[in-house]
């Protein structure tokens, strides 16, 4: 068994299954972090999510073209999350709550779209999947060259966005402005930002990332589509922002973590057939409770996050 | 002269009824964009609410689960704690009821029920006890604890019906005794005391909230931390404590739905009850009472969507749709109320009714 | 401001006037028609279109109901909670034959046979039996010993695998039949299982079929995971040397370079055998194990791959057929 573990070969495979199960979390994490740091918080990712798959899944199929069906599922996630933004927006109603009727409305508008246009289907339906990108030579390297050279390219994308969003927060004056908003609402308006505009566009951005995270599962991770593919990933994306201390290097160790331990547990089914799966498969989340508990970086949370805002009263 | 707070009250109870209407009649759009008949289809969902006594109990006996899953989340919500783990607190109260009913006693009866029911409760104390003490003294996320331990106690439940509690082959637990089985109260109907139960506690409560010294502390804790501190409060152990509290309502209700309707544990136990738990009290303004009628709303909604489904083939995700958009327009239609210039009108109207 | 309240009020008015009209027009439905018409009825606790186990039970009841002139109708998405109820209302409407596709609805059904005698009940792989209600079930263990043989036969590497999704009873039946007829025709192959834990989740079923392929280089896969199948055949599909046998119908058409053959169940004949009970009058007290010689299990067409093993492997299931091969009932 030690042989197993500790060859080449294995460990490679591991952390290749880790970078595809991080990847939609990854885009979804970045997200909600657009959207926490304009003091918006979203637990209606999940929802999000199966909206982005179905209406990626409808297009990609429809058109033959995975790549309209991850912007029209990017778009669909803006759209569905348009009814979060001005019900707590505008209307300055609460976020938690908003989040919660997405987690029932998407899903089940799914269900109504995906049988309007195929019907009651028993069979899946196979559609066309966005094919990893293979660059010859570099991609034979050993261990790092499948990792680096051989990913799907939606994969490269959730990370060069992660350092674009590092770079955007941290260095350029948009991006402080727009931290602003999340920390001192009122402070950011005098100083001549829109906070509202920005609120819709942080709540834009979340849904678009979202939405790209469940097109990835539909038109890139897999060809078929199945109601409830989601799986909850919503809820693990939401808590690696938090765990991650609002920072994307943070939310990205996070990220990788869970899809760390997610392909170790499904290894050691194999590996350790003694242990029930079910105890295995806990492993994720009580890595993620773990990780969480020696860290404790909190404090680290956007001041105004989850709070609404008007210029008016006070 | 009328008191602010029966205005308050007037406004908060026809804000609900306005826009459960609000929803119902974009449920009826929806039905109707489908090509079917809306007044047959409703009529189906009344009747399966309604129309005899057998679907009156029915409907109460989705109730009851969800009536204490909405009171785990008022409990906690007015000590400010965003308590999203009510499942995991269901779940895990079921399993210790279960597990001391079935394997652990000796004995049969009503003293087997009223241990069981406690034993649950404490569990779910427990279960609630973890993300509690870890945002009162670790600073962790609340939110994000209680949903991760969702899934650890679901695989938990899993684990030991698949495992340790498995009854014969079939991934299941074995069936609570015939005699420590929470009465039914109808003949011809599932309707069981558990409603009772659920009830009590929501007087219990809202008698606690609004009535006794500990109960206001709690919702000063909720309303502003930072001042409670400033005047001695206990905050972390306040904190810690209405999470115990949550968790022991939550698990209560998981002993309840085991001993009253499900009997034992098997795959799909306790799944959703905590998320719709959290949004029935938030409609029903994390009042203890409104958090009970919107839950047998919900549980109206849903008795009668099965027969809507069964009777017209409409899928149930209409009435998911009119449940979400009631959860919008409710929030939305309290907030609008809210809202600076609508505020200064409606005081201003009510005023002219006053007078 | 006067304006507001009095548009409040219409809405309120019209809401409540059309609920009554509602529910006076809902209740004139329920009646009956002269012609008698057969009707059945499906309860389902996930989607009817999960691409897997209730999609198969679905389908077979409308072959099913297609063959015998009878109607369909079904219910989805039912929380536990619901079971009784949802039985119960099938009874209330007077249909002659509700189906539930499992054995977690038996204690559901055995409250609602018991108020509704006229309706009649099958469970498939249930094990109760009362004057209304039968059980029915495929031959699962049958189904993991063709599954395992044929497996056993084709690995190269010695190494099969079994992808599940969560530990119920048919599955747990599968596994015990599949490690028997492993070990029937290749002693020294071993076999390894992984569950993906849920019944929607595709992605990790590719997931599960990767990591068994890179821990124990297993090379053939037997799923019985619903949706997680179709993420397992996505794995595969990316090597040359990894092979699938397909349930619970035939897939070779669709995935024709990794499918070996299909064990296909055939859900239709089960239903239909109840069917024609229930107009023969000679429903109830039963419980009906259908294999290969009922005509509820059969072997699909045999893709390229497997032209190797074909000849042997069908010496097998004849064998199995005639009761000359048998195997253990241990679940």
């Amino acid at each position: 068994m030690m042989d197993t573990v500790f060859s080449v070969q294995f460990l490679g495979s591991l952390l290749q299954s880790t970078l595809r199960v991080t990847t939609p979390l990854l885009l979804v994490a970045l997200g909600e972090l657009y959207g926490e740091r304009a003091g918006m918080i979203n637990i209606g990712l999940d929802g999000i999510m199966t909206f982005g798959a179905t209406v990626g899944f409808i297009v990609g199929y429809i058109t033959v073209n995975p790549l309209m069906g991850l912007v029209a599922g990017s778009l669909a996630g803006v759209l569905i999350n348009m009814i979060y933004a001005y019900s707590t927006i505008s209307l300055r109603s609460g976020q938690i709550i908003n989040g919660m009727a997405l987690n029932i409305l998407a899903p089940a508008l799914s269900v109504f779209m995906f049988r309007q246009y195929f019907g009651v289907t028993t069979k899946l339906i196979q559609g066309t999947v966005l094919a990893s990108v293979y660059i010859p030579v570099l991609s034979d390297i050993p261990i790092l060259g499948p990792l680096l050279f051989r990913q799907n390219p939606i994969t490269y994308l959730a990370f060069v966005l992660a350092i674009l969003t590092a770079i955007f927060f941290n260095k350029t004056k948009p991006g402080l402005d727009y931290r602003a908003v999340g920390e001192f609402p009122r402070a950011a308006e005098t100083l001549g930002i829109h906070v509202t505009k920005m609120k819709y566009i942080a709540t834009g951005m979340c849904g678009l990332l979202a939405g790209l995270g469940g097109a990835y599962l539909s038109t890139c991770y897999m060809g078929t589509y199945s109601e409830g593919v989601v799986a909850g990933r919503g809820f693990i994306a939401l808590s690696a922002v938090i765990f991650g201390g609002w920072r994307v290097r943070g939310l990205v160790l996070a990220t990788l973590l869970f899809g760390f331990t997610d392909a170790v547990q499904l290894r050691f089914q194999t590996i350790l057939p003694v242990i029930p799966y079910q105890i295995l498969a806990m492993l994720p989340y009580l890595a993620t409770i773990g990780a969480l508990f020696l860290m404790h970086n909190s404090g680290l949370a956007p001041k105004a996050n989850g709070l609404p805002y008007s210029r008016e009263d006070h | 002269m009328l008191g602010s707070r029966f205005k308050n009250t007037i406004m908060k109870v026809s804000i609900s009824i306005i826009s459960i209407l609000g929803a119902i009649l974009i449920g009826a759009v929806i039905i109707a964009s489908v090509g079917e008949n809306v007044f047959i289809a409703y009529g189906f969902l009344l009747r399966g609410a309604f129309g005899n006594s057998r679907a009156v109990g029915e409907t109460l006996v989705k109730a009851t689960p969800l009536i204490f899953t909405a009171l785990a989340a008022v409990f906690s919500y007015r000590c400010g704690m965003f308590n999203l783990g009510a499942e995991g607190q269901f779940i895990m109260g079921a399993v210790a009821a279960s597990w001391i009913s079935v394997t652990i006693l000796p004995f049969g009866g009503i003293i087997n029920t009223l241990l069981s029911l406690l034993v649950g409760a404490l569990a779910g104390g427990v279960w609630g006890a973890i993300p509690g003490l870890l945002k009162a003294y670790r600073g962790l996320n609340e939110m994000i604890v209680s949903i991760l331990l969702n899934y650890v106690a679901t695989l938990f439940m899993a684990f030991l019906y698949s495992g340790p509690l498995m009854e014969k082959n079939i991934p299941q637990t074995a069936a609570v005794f015939d005699d420590v089985k929470l009465t039914r109260l109808l003949e011809g109907s599932r309707v069981h005391s558990g409603i009772f139960i659920a009830v009590g506690v929501a007087i219990l409560v809202t008698y606690f909230l609004f009535k006794t010294a500990k109960g206001y502390q709690l919702r000063v804790v909720g309303l502003n931390p930072i001042a409670a501190k400033v005047n001695g409060l206990p905050v972390k152990k306040m904190i810690a404590s209405a999470f115990v509290v949550s968790g022991m309502i939550a698990g209560l209700g998981g002993a309840t739905e085991l001993l009253g309707s499900s009997y034992r544990l098997m795959a799909g136990f306790g799944q959703g009850f905590g998320f719709d738990g959290v949004a029935i009290a938030l409609i029903g303004q994390l009042h203890p009472i409104g958090a009970g009628l919107i839950a047998y709303l919900f549980a109206v909604l849903r008795t009668g969507a099965n027969t809507m489904q069964i009777a017209t083939g409409i899928t149930t995700a209409v009435v998911d749709i009119v449940q979400a958009v009631i959860i919008i327009f409710a929030v939305a239609a309290t907030a609008i109320t809210a809202l600076p210039g609508v505020k200064a009108i409606v005081n201003r109207k009510w005023r002219g009714i006053e007078q | 401001m006067k304006v507001v309240s009095k548009r409040v009020l219409a809405v309120l008015v019209i809401v409540a006037l059309s609920l009554t009209i509602i529910g006076c027009a809902g209740a004139e439905e329920g009646a009956d028609s002269g012609e008698k018409t057969y009707k059945i009825a499906m309860v389902a606790n996930a989607s009817i279109a999960d691409g897997g186990w209730n999609s198969a039970c679905y389908d077979g009841m409308i072959g099913a109901a297609e063959l015998n002139g009878w109607e369909t109708s079904y219910s989805e998405n039912v929380e536990q909670t619901d079971y009784v109820a949802t039985f119960t209302e099938y009874g209330n409407l007077g249909y002659d034959l509700v189906f539930a596709p499992g054995n977690e609805f038996s204690d559901a059904v055995k409250e609602a046979a018991a108020s509704y005698p006229d309706t009649n009940f099958i469970v498939l792989n249930g094990e109760v039996v009362e004057e209304n209600v039968e059980s029915i079930m495929a031959d699962n263990t049958m189904i993991g010993f063709l599954a395992g043989t044929l497996a056993g036969l084709k690995t190269q590497t010695n190494e099969v695998a079994l992808i599940g999704g969560m530990e119920i009873t048919p599955a747990m039946q599968s596994i015990d039949g599949f490690e028997q007829g492993v070990a029937y025709v290749n002693p020294d192959a071993n076999v390894s299982v992984a569950f993906t834990n849920s019944w929607s989740d595709a992605a990790k079923g590719k997931e599960a079929a990767l990591s068994l392929i890179d821990t124990k280089d297993c090379d053939v896969f037997f799923g019985i995971s619903s949706a997680g199948d179709a993420g397992m055949r996505e794995a595969l599909a990316d090597y040359d040397d990894r092979w699938t046998i397909a349930q619970p119908s035939d897939l070779l058409d669709q995935f024709p370079d990794i499918t070996l053959t299909s064990i296909m169940n055939d859900n239709a004949q089960l239903i239909g055998n109840s069917m024609k009970a229930v107009m023969n009058g000679e429903f109830g007290n039963k419980v009906f194990l259908g294999g290969l010689t009922e005509n509820v299990l059969a072997i699909g067409e045999f893709g390229e791959s497997a032209n190797d093993v074909k000849d042997e492997y069908m010496e097998i299931v004849e064998g199995i057929r005639d009761g000359s091969i048998t195997f253990d009932y241990n679940v």
